[in-house]
């Protein structure tokens, strides 16, 4: 049972950290503009 | 085979974290949460993960550019540095069992190390939240095996708290989990699909399960201040009062009897035994802090058989208090954040750790009035939330060294930056002298 819920913590685990890792890229490029 | 599952899944979170520094501290603290070592049984079991994300972090931090890097400080942080130093001087001297006073250094260590890599890399929006996102899921995998647990049981299950962890009684995991639901109630309207959101508030609908099934009385106090305080914040007053009482009666309701005994006990505590041993401990840690007042007995040495015995024989002298003892051969944890420090590190320790919860609570308070952007004052709310459960509840508990405590600080720390480097743009954006220039 343990290992099902532990699918779905680290599932949404990655998927927080590849949303993240987007959006930081989104941030550094705004960033970089901004300093431009 | 559980472990190489476990495994498989692993190996993505070590990828990202040598990819992106900043998501190796989200790894990080899902690792530090979820507590892999309670589930595995084969060669995964004797691997120390956070040893390895924590090097991870430091290799992808040297590798890679950060447009964002900071350097740590400001006044909270060296309130926490100077914190780990008096510890650290008190554990020299300590009259305790120094293996053991070394083994809650090195907890106390690692997270300071974590608040530091917190301060260097979380310094925009996305990433504070992601790395609570993180905390959560980690945190969420305990909270609903064990409220699930509970439930299935009708009760009969008591929650005992999480092996392997810093949370390893019911009263402290009831703790830790109250602290984490202002989290959830935050981060839960900020997700961007429904189901997610439905997701996370039925983890905060587990989260005061939780907190029911561990049968802690301090516990259950402090659901009612955190209740309190989020229906006091919510926009939506009626529908939040409505799922809290859902959820909370339900639990009450599954938990019957033995749970309105023990909740019943609240109010004849001056002759519980168990209430008689906490103070017992705190006149104990007083006579350790008033014998050594510059450097405390070290970190858990009050609760080692030979301290409590020595300090024992004193301890009339704070009869005046009215308060009977507990028997001379059970040493007992301090149970108390305050008795704890100030039996551990003396006088300038627990000077230092109210400045620390102070300054902390201030900030939050502060923030959450008068920041400029919605986020930040919700999220400065909730830490603020979470900062009045931990000095109510940890009154009663020994959890002084938590670590999510002090990484959720280092948060604060972060938002108050964000807030002030808000306000820098803005005057300058709006100063007079900038336009006649």
């Amino acid at each position: 049972m343990s290992i099902i819920f532990f699918l779905i913590s680290a599932g949404l685990g990655i998927y927080f950290m590849l949303e993240g890792d987007k959006q930081d890229k989104e941030d550094q490029e705004a960033e970089l503009e901004k300093k431009k | 085979m559980r472990d190489i599952v476990f495994f498989l899944f692993f190996l993505p979170f070590v990828y990202l974290a040598f990819r992106v520094p900043f998501l190796g501290i989200c790894a990080w603290i899902w690792t530090v949460l979820l507590v892999p070592k309670n589930m595995l049984f084969g060669f995964a079991a004797d691997l120390r993960f956070t040893y390895i994300l924590a090097i991870v972090t430091i290799i992808s931090l040297v590798i890679n550019r950060d447009p964002f890097l900071r350097k740590p400080g400001g006044t909270l942080y060296v309130l926490m540095l100077l914190f780990l130093l008096q510890s650290s001087i008190s554990n020299m001297f300590s009259i305790g069992i120094p293996v053991l006073g070394w083994a809650v250094w090195s907890d106390f260590f690692k997270a300071m190390m974590l608040v530091t890599f917190i301060l260097m890399m979380l310094n925009t929006r996305n990433r504070i939240e992601t790395f609570i996102k993180l905390m959560l899921v980690g945190a969420g995998f305990n909270i609903v095996f064990e409220a699930l647990k509970f439930l299935v049981t009708v009760g009969s299950y008591r929650i005992p708290g999480i092996l392997n962890s810093m949370l390893t009684d019911n009263n402290l995991f009831a703790l830790g989990v109250l602290m984490l639901l202002p989290l959830f109630i935050y981060i839960t309207p900020t997700l961007k699909t429904k189901n997610l959101r439905l997701a996370f508030l039925g983890f905060s609908g587990l989260c005061a399960v939780c907190v029911i099934g561990t049968f802690s009385r301090g516990g259950f106090i402090g659901l009612l201040i955190v209740g309190w305080r989020l229906l006091q914040k919510s926009k939506k007053k009626i529908l939040f009062g409505f799922i809290g009482i859902v959820f909370a009666s339900g639990a009450i309701f599954v938990a019957a009897d033995g749970w309105k005994d023990r909740m019943e006990t609240i109010d004849d505590a001056k002759s519980d035994a168990s209430f008689l041993g906490r103070t017992t401990a705190w006149k104990i840690a007083t006579l350790v802090a008033l014998d050594r007042p510059l450097i405390g007995g070290g970190q858990d040495s009050v609760q080692t058989f030979q301290v409590w015995d020595y300090y024992y024989r004193e301890i009339d002298k704070l009869d005046f208090l009215g308060l009977a003892n507990a028997y001379r051969n059970r040493p007992k944890a301090a149970h108390s954040i305050y008795f704890q420090v100030l039996g551990d590190a003396g006088i300038p320790g627990i000077l230092l750790f109210l400045g620390i919860l102070f300054t902390g609570y201030r900030m939050s308070k502060r923030l959450s009035k008068h920041a400029h952007q919605d986020w930040i004052r919700g999220l400065a709310s909730a830490i603020n939330t979470m900062l009045l459960a931990y000095m109510v509840s940890g009154a009663l508990l020994s959890m002084a060294y938590y670590d999510v405590l002090y990484a959720m600080l280092a948060v604060l720390i972060c938002i108050d930056r964000l807030n002030k480097q808000d306000i820098e743009n803005l005057t300058r954006f709006t100063s007079p002298d900038k336009d006649n220039n």
